[in-house]
């Protein structure tokens, strides 16, 4: 009995030792295998994406695929080589670089960034990369910004009267920015921001931004292409630092840069009649986080809340902040809330599961469709918006 | 396979064609140092819970700073000592092992900080963002400098404090006879552990800090037993590690400072396979002319 215990407990050490050391063995074996495909796969795809393409086109590198988009237009038939840094679908907030990526924008004659800390992963590299020497050319910088429209799930308390905006077409003519409050006068709450110090007694916390602006660039909503015509009005700047900077025939860009503002401009009317098919009352957005705020002021929306209370999706939200805006909703009577495809849904579908009645809709937001979505151009990314936009709210 | 058909193109040119591939290895050398010769300590004294912990801990400590203008790197370093007080406090004012006390203020302050961000949403998160991933892509002069004297404090303080760590490690009660004040070494050593961390911040991120920390020195433990030998092998683990990551985020395009992360993990691993296997080949051929001692 004793002995056929004992060599029962023999076979089970001995049993035992090798099967767990086989265990160990191949899940190191799994790790080095996962180095080793890492090191060899994707050899053609890393030469197919190697910085230099086209010897004779100079190249550039824009963060995000819409403003790779934009600038293949104003330097258009191929004048450039544009890469793009952040794939379609990509988090321009979340995304983190490569050293590759760090190479192409060494390389590159031109970086094209977003700025206004959008690219929050590539804060300190876009820092590196200019101070390397490469011309880094912001689009934040060009345009006139606004705060962050929106922060919480408060109401504005807005019952104003958005009827008489036939005057739309006047935007076209003010071309400086400092007319800008002047072409919003008869709409006062939308062009002047500061009047959200007002309701946001409640919200302390969220009052003091000067402390934090100044601390990275000015501070600012920094999701501008949401508005084309801000876009247009950066692109004799980006057209000037083609010439000047990478030496491209002035006229040839002059050229482009006309007939893009041109299609600029046209979708820029585009949406705004397709815009005023929406009584005023149903103008009013609730979107995943604050990324819609240049195309509530350009279309006169208004920007009723947002899932996550921030212009970064690398926030959070809290349930009291979610019933807040579910009770906004219920009482505004909105029918569709908009979620966006490169970020999780799960909070926006849970907003509308809880007010029961409201369309969930995906928009493109920080990225350009795949092709054939219809939003993988820059243009068609604003048109697709808006369709969607215009169809769930009407 | 290039790192083996051309090696000098795979291995070297990276870094002799790109200012910014040399500051990368530069900053990573000073990192790994750094970590290394901590490092060590936090294995062989069991305390990486704790320098996990303490890697996360420092964040609420970042957030406050950033949001009341101060260096980060003194909201970093205060926020850790607190929770290195809280930790031994909780120790000497309940029944619980340490391990739990320490659980308890790691998602305490990791939560802490996120709720410090979020009421400040004002801010924008990109300054928390780069706290959290690093951004060896966008290293600088002054950050070398910074990551420079954080090498030069860690190994000075390891070697002032080389024979109190030591006794301290193996033997508390020895130490406190030979005078060596081991509470005052344990101090030492958890400020030099925070040093460490936040100095490694601007490479990896202090989410991905703690693999710098304890993965080369795991490995430098499976291969030699002198703890001045273990402090070099951990170096050179480290270094060789964070060379491959940086090769390979740049020749394959993966997010740089995981993949340096990764790349510690791996050649733990590795080593461990190796050594198994070698263990497993030699201790059967022992075992066949002798029996057992089992």
């Amino acid at each position: 009995m004793r002995l056929s215990r004992k060599t029962q407990d023999r076979d089970l050490v001995s049993g035992e030792r090798p099967a767990r050391r086989v265990s160990l063995t191949s899940v190191s074996i799994f790790a080095g295998a996962a180095l080793i495909a890492a090191a060899c796969s994707d050899d053609s795809s890393s030469e197919s994406a190697s910085p230099t393409t086209d010897t004779e086109a100079p190249a550039i590198v824009a963060t995000t695929g819409i403003w790779a988009d934009v600038v293949s237009n104003v330097a258009c038939d191929g004048m450039v080589n544009v890469e793009t840094l952040i794939p379609v679908g990509g988090d321009p907030h979340g995304y983190e670089p490569s050293l590759q990526d760090r190479a192409r924008m060494e390389n590159a004659a031109l970086v094209v960034a977003n700025g206004l800390n959008l690219e929050e992963g590539l804060i300190d590299t876009l820092e590196a990369v200019a101070e390397s020497g490469t011309a880094v050319f912001e689009f934040a910088d060009e345009v006139d910004t606004i705060p962050f429209t929106f922060v919480g799930g408060h109401d504005h308390g807005h019952d104003d009267d958005h009827s008489d905006h036939d005057d739309h077409d006047e935007h076209e003519d003010h071309d400086e920015h400092s007319d800008h409050d002047d072409e919003h006068e008869d709409h006062d709450e939308h062009s002047d921001h500061d009047d959200h110090d007002e309701h946001e007694d409640e919200h302390d916390e969220h009052s003091d931004h000067d402390e934090h602006e100044g601390h990275d660039h000015s501070g600012g909503d920094p999701h501008v292409w949401f508005d084309p015509h801000r876009v247009s009005e950066a692109l004799p700047a980006l057209a000037r630092v083609l010439t000047t900077d990478l030496g491209l025939d002035a006229a040839a860009v002059q050229a482009c840069l006309e007939t893009y503002v041109t299609e600029l401009e046209a979708v820029d009317a585009e949406i705004s009649s397709e815009v005023e098919q929406l009584p005023a009352e149903s103008r009013k957005l609730v979107t995943n986080h604050d990324a819609l705020g240049y195309y509530a002021d350009r279309y006169d929306f208004e920007v009723i809340g947002t899932v996550i209370p921030s212009p970064s999706t690398m926030a959070q939200t809290n349930p009291a902040q979610l019933e807040e805006l579910a009770e906004i909703i219920e009482h505004e009577g909105i029918k569709a809330v908009f979620a966006e495809t490169q970020h999780s849904s799960d909070d926006v579908e849970a907003l509308a599961a809880r007010v029961g009645d409201v369309e969930v809709v995906t928009l493109y937001t920080g990225s350009l469709g795949p092709a054939g979505s219809g939003a993988q151009t820059y243009i068609g990314f604003l048109r697709t918006n808006t369709e969607l936009i215009v169809d769930a709210l009407a | 396979m290039e790192f083996l058909t051309d090696p000098a193109a795979w291995w070297i040119e990276p870094f002799t064609t790109n200012l910014f591939m040399q500051r990368a290895l530069y900053a990573a050398l000073l990192v790994v140092l750094t970590t290394s010769v901590v490092g060590t300590w936090v294995v062989l004294r069991g305390m990486s819970f704790l320098g996990d912990a303490l890697a996360h801990g420092v964040l609420p400590g970042i957030a406050l700073a950033f949001i009341i203008g101060v260096h980060t790197t003194i909201g970093a370093f205060v926020a850790a000592m607190v929770m290195v007080w809280g930790i031994n406090l909780i120790r000497s004012h309940s029944p619980l092992p340490e391990d739990t006390s320490i659980g308890v203020l790691f998602v305490g302050f990791l939560s802490l900080a996120v709720a410090i961000m979020s009421s400040a949403s004002g801010a924008y998160t990109g300054d928390l963002n780069r706290f959290l991933f690093g951004s060896i892509t966008g290293v600088n002069a002054a950050d070398l400098r910074q990551q420079a004297i954080a090498a030069v404090i860690s190994v000075g303080g390891v070697v002032v404090f080389y024979r109190a760590f030591l006794v301290m490690t193996f033997d508390q009660a020895q130490a406190q006879v030979l005078g060596l004040r081991p509470r005052l070494a344990h101090g030492v050593l958890l400020v030099l552990l925070a040093l460490s961390i936040i100095a490694s911040f601007e490479v990896v991120g202090n989410l991905l800090v703690f693999a710098f920390l304890v993965a080369p020195p795991a490995t430098a433990v499976l291969l030699v037993r002198r703890v001045p030998r273990i402090m070099v092998v951990a170096a050179g683990v480290g270094a060789f590690s964070s060379v491959i990551g940086l090769l390979i985020s740049y020749h394959h395009d993966t997010a740089a400072g995981a993949t340096m992360a990764l790349a510690t993990v791996v050649v733990f691993m590795a080593v461990l396979t190796v050594k198994s296997c070698w263990s497993a080949v030699s201790s059967h051929r022992s075992k066949t002319p002798l029996p057992a001692q089992a």
